[in-house]
C-alpha cells in the first residue's frame, strides 16, 4: 500500500515537474522574446547614433573667384615729404632677418612710468601687419573697410604724416582682422603682399607702380584643396627682395618664384611636385652646407630652394615629415646645418637637418616635439641670440604656458630660463624684438616691455601701458632711435633713443 | 483729562514698544534662520573665468550624463572655418567627418553661414561636459565655448561632486536669480 502512494506521488510529482519545466521554459523563451523586442526597439542611447561624414556643415564647393581685382588700381598723394631721419627695418624680421636691431643709434635705459613718448600714432584698418621703414618713410599694407581696399599706406618716420597711398578694391571679410604682411622695400623696389595674396611692386619714393601679380588668379590648381593658393585668415606671407628679385612663394601651380623688380619678369619657377601650400610663414634665406638657399615652411612640408648660382630656383631639399596643418611662424638656421620650425595649433616644433653627400641634399626631421615639450610658437618666428634661442610660449605649453622662455640652440626640449608662472605675457601671440642687450615684448593687449638680456636670461626693467588696444600681433620694427608697434587698430611710433626727442 | 492721557500714553507707548521689542524677533529669527538655511535659493554655478577644462565635471557628476554641458558666447566667437573648438589638433583637412573633430560625442553642429564664417551650436543632449571643446577654443580662438551646470538638468545636491573635486575651485553656489554666469560682455546667455 505504501509503494502504491509512493509511487502515485511519484509519478505525479514527475507529471508536474514535466508540466514545470514546460511552463518555465515558455515563460522564459516569452521573457527572453519580450527582452529582444524592447531591446531592439527602445532607445538604448542618449540619441541615435548618427554619421559623421564630411560635407555635413553644407560648405558649398570651392569655385574661382569671379571677381577681378585691378591691382594698385588707385594712388592718392596726400602731402610732401618733411623731413629725413635715420633708421631702416626693410622687411619681415629686419635686415638680418634675424628680428635685431643692429643699428648704433644709442637706447635709453629708462622711461618715467608713463613709457617712452608717443611721437605719433595713426589709426588704421583692423588687422596685424607690420611696417617696414627705409630712408625716412614708414610703409605700412593696410586694409580700408570703408572702401573695401587693400591700401599701402606711407608714412613719414619722423612725424607720422601719411605722404601717400596705393589701393585696389578687394572685397574681403573680416576674418581675424584683415591685414597681415610686411612689405619689403630696398632703394629702388618695393613690394607687397595682400590678405587676397595681390602682389604689387613699386618706386618706394613715388608710389609709382611697376607691376603687379594675382597670385590666385596665376598659381590656384581650379577645384582642387591642395591647389589653393590663399591659406586660412589671409596671406601672412612676407615678400623678400634679393638682389634686385622678389621672390615669392604662391603653391599651386609653382612652389616657388623669381621676380625680376624692374619689369615684372619670371625669371624662375620652382615646381611643385607635392602641391605644397602657401602658409603664413615667409621664406628665409639660409647658408646651409655653403650654399645659400631660400628655406620655406609650407602647408605640407618644408623645403629648401637654391638661391644662387646656375640652379637659381632648383628645389634643392624638401620634407613631408613636418606638416602641422597651420604654421605661422618661420624657420630658423641652428647649427650643423639644422634648421628649427614650428607649428601652430599645438603643433609644437621639430628640428630638421639637411645633408648633403657632395651632389644631392636631402633633409629629414631628427626631433619633434609638442608645445607642452619644448619650444613653439604660435604666431611669432622666435629669436636667436649668440647660444640661445627666445620665444613666448602658447596657451598649449604646460606649465610654460605664456612665458618668456629661452632654450640651448642645442636643445630645444629643455629650457634653459623661463620668466616664471608670475609673468605671463597676453596669450603668448605678442611680438618681440632685440636690441643690443635689451628686448622688447609686446602683450596681446599693447602692454610693452622691456627687459634686459643676459646670456640665456631676461630681468624685466620696466612695463608701459602703450595702448588699450587688443591683439597687437603685428610685429614690430625699430629704426633709428624709434620703435613702431601696433595694436589690432592703431599705429604708434615712441622715442626710445638716448639723446632725447628732438 | 489731560494729564491722564498724557500718562497713559507714555505707559501705552512704553508697553507696545516692549511688546514689539519681544514680538519682532520671536517672528523675524525664525524668518531669517529658515530662509538662510534653505538652499533652494542657491545654486551650484561654474565661474567660466576660473574654470581648467579638467575632466572632472565630466566622470564627477552624480548625473549621468553630467548636468554639466557647454555653452556659447556666439559675440564672442569668430565663425572661423579652422576652429580649435570643433577641430581635432592638427587635421589635414576641414570637414565634419568624425576623425577631424574634437567633440567625442559629436554634440558640436557646424553649419556654413557664408564665406568664410561657420557657426557652431551645441546639441545639448549629446555633450556630456569633457570640456574639450572649451580648451581648444581658448587654446586657440576667442574663447567663446565655456562650461556651465545646466540648472534645468542639476539636483542642486547638498553637496556637490563636482565642487568637491574642481581643481581650481571654479564651482560655487550662486543666487537662484543669477543661476548662471555668461561669458558674454552683454550677461546675456546664449545656449
Amino acid at each position: 500500500m505504501m509503494f502504491c502512494i509512493f509511487g502515485m506521488v511519484k509519478r505525479f510529482w514527475r507529471m508536474i515537474s514535466r508540466r514545470n519545466n514546460i511552463i518555465i521554459i515558455t515563460f522564459a523563451a516569452i521573457v527572453f522574446a519580450a527582452l529582444l523586442v524592447w531591446w531592439l526597439t527602445d532607445d538604448h542611447y542618449p540619441s541615435d547614433i548618427a554619421i559623421r561624414l564630411p560635407g555635413m556643415d553644407n560648405r558649398p564647393k570651392p569655385e574661382p573667384r569671379s571677381d577681378s581685382v585691378v591691382i594698385g588700381e588707385f594712388f592718392d598723394t596726400l602731402n610732401n615729404f618733411d623731413e629725413y631721419v635715420s633708421g631702416s627695418w626693410p622687411r619681415f624680421r629686419g635686415e638680418w632677418f634675424d628680428n635685431i636691431c643692429r643699428d648704433t643709434t644709442p637706447l635709453a635705459e629708462s622711461w618715467d612710468p608713463s613709457g617712452p613718448p608717443v611721437v605719433w600714432k595713426v589709426t588704421l584698418g583692423e588687422g596685424y601687419a607690420g611696417p617696414a621703414v627705409f630712408n625716412g618713410r614708414v610703409y605700412l599694407m593696410d586694409y580700408n573697410e570703408r572702401r573695401k581696399a587693400d591700401m599701402l599706406r606711407c608714412f613719414s618716420l619722423k612725424s607720422g604724416t601719411e605722404l601717400w597711398r596705393r589701393w585696389y578694391n578687394v572685397d574681403i571679410k573680416r576674418n581675424h582682422g584683415y591685414s597681415r604682411t610686411i612689405p619689403a622695400v630696398t632703394d629702388k623696389y618695393l613690394v607687397t603682399i595682400g590678405p587676397r595674396s595681390h602682389v604689387m611692386c613699386l618706386d618706394p619714393v613715388s608710389g609709382d607702380l611697376k607691376w603687379t601679380i594675382d597670385m590666385e588668379k596665376d598659381y590656384e590648381i581650379p577645384g582642387k584643396v591642395k591647389g589653393r593658393i590663399t591659406p586660412d585668415f589671409y596671406s601672412g606671407q612676407c615678400p623678400l627682395i634679393d638682389d634686385n628679385v622678389a621672390v615669392l612663394a604662391p603653391g599651386g601651380k609653382a612652389l616657388m618664384i623669381g621676380v625680376d623688380c624692374e619689369t615684372g619678369n619670371i625669371l624662375w619657377k620652382t615646381p611643385n611636385p607635392d602641391t605644397l601650400r602657401m602658409s603664413h610663414t615667409s621664406i628665409m634665406p639660409m647658408v646651409i652646407h655653403g650654399k645659400k638657399m631660400y628655406v620655406y615652411n609650407a602647408i605640407g612640408g618644408v623645403c629648401g630652394v637654391s638661391a644662387e648660382g646656375e640652379d637659381k630656383g632648383k628645389l634643392l631639399w624638401q620634407t613631408t615629415q613636418w606638416s602641422p596643418a597651420t604654421v605661422a611662424a618661420s624657420p630658423l638656421l641652428l647649427r650643423n646645418n639644422e634648421i628649427a620650425v614650428f607649428g601652430s595649433y599645438g603643433a609644437g616644433g621639430a628640428k630638421i637637418r639637411i645633408s648633403f653627400n657632395g651632389s644631392d641634399y636631402s633633409a629629414s626631421v631628427i626631433e619633434s616635439h609638442k608645445a607642452m615639450e619644448g619650444i613653439s610658437s604660435d604666431q611669432q618666428t622666435p629669436i636667436i641670440t649668440g647660444d640661445y634661442i627666445w620665444s613666448v610660449l602658447p596657451e598649449n605649453a604646460g606649465p610654460l604656458k605664456r612665458q618668456l622662455v629661452s632654450y640651448h640652440l642645442s636643445d630645444l626640449r629643455q629650457t634653459v630660463w623661463t620668466s616664471g608662472k608670475d609673468n605671463r605675457y597676453g596669450r603668448g601671440l605678442g611680438p618681440y624684438i632685440v636690441k643690443g642687450d635689451k628686448l622688447f615684448l609686446l602683450d596681446d593687449d599693447a602692454n610693452l616691455f622691456f627687459f634686459k638680456l643676459e646670456g640665456p636670461s631676461a630681468s624685466l626693467i620696466a612695463r608701459y601701458v602703450i595702448t588699450d588696444g587688443i591683439e597687437a600681433w603685428g610685429p614690430m620694427a625699430i629704426a633709428g632711435n624709434y620703435l613702431i608697434m601696433r595694436d589690432s587698430k592703431n599705429l604708434v611710433c615712441l622715442f626710445i633713443g638716448k639723446n632725447g626727442l628732438s | 483729562m489731560k494729564e491722564k492721557n498724557k500718562y497713559q500714553s507714555r505707559r501705552d507707548f512704553v508697553r507696545k514698544a516692549g511688546q514689539v521689542l519681544v514680538v519682532a524677533p520671536l517672528v523675524a529669527l525664525p524668518v531669517a534662520l529658515a530662509r538662510k538655511t534653505n538652499a533652494s535659493g542657491y545654486v551650484w554655478q561654474i565661474d567660466p573665468f576660473k574654470c581648467t577644462q579638467c575632466g572632472q565635471c565630466k566622470t564627477n557628476c552624480v548625473k549621468t550624463p553630467s548636468a554639466v554641458k557647454c555653452y556659447h558666447a556666439y559675440p564672442m566667437c569668430g565663425y572661423c572655418d579652422l576652429c580649435g573648438g570643433y577641430l581635432r589638433q592638427g587635421v589635414k583637412t576641414i570637414n565634419t567627418a568624425a576623425e577631424n573633430q574634437l567633440c567625442p560625442t559629436g554634440a558640436i553642429i557646424r553649419q556654413f553661414v557664408e564665406e568664410p564664417y561657420f557657426e557652431y551650436t551645441i546639441d545639448e543632449d549629446l555633450c556630456d561636459g569633457c570640456g574639450k571643446c572649451v580648451m581648444g577654443c581658448k587654446d586657440f580662438g576667442n574663447g567663446s565655448l565655456y562650461l556651465q551646470i545646466n540648472q534645468g538638468l542639476c539636483d542642486n545636491c547638498n553637496d556637490c561632486l563636482i565642487a568637491r573635486k574642481c581643481p581650481s575651485n571654479a564651482i560655487s553656489r550662486v543666487p537662484a536669480d543669477y543661476q548662471y554666469i555668461p561669458k558674454e560682455k552683454d550677461g546675456v546667455l546664449h545656449k
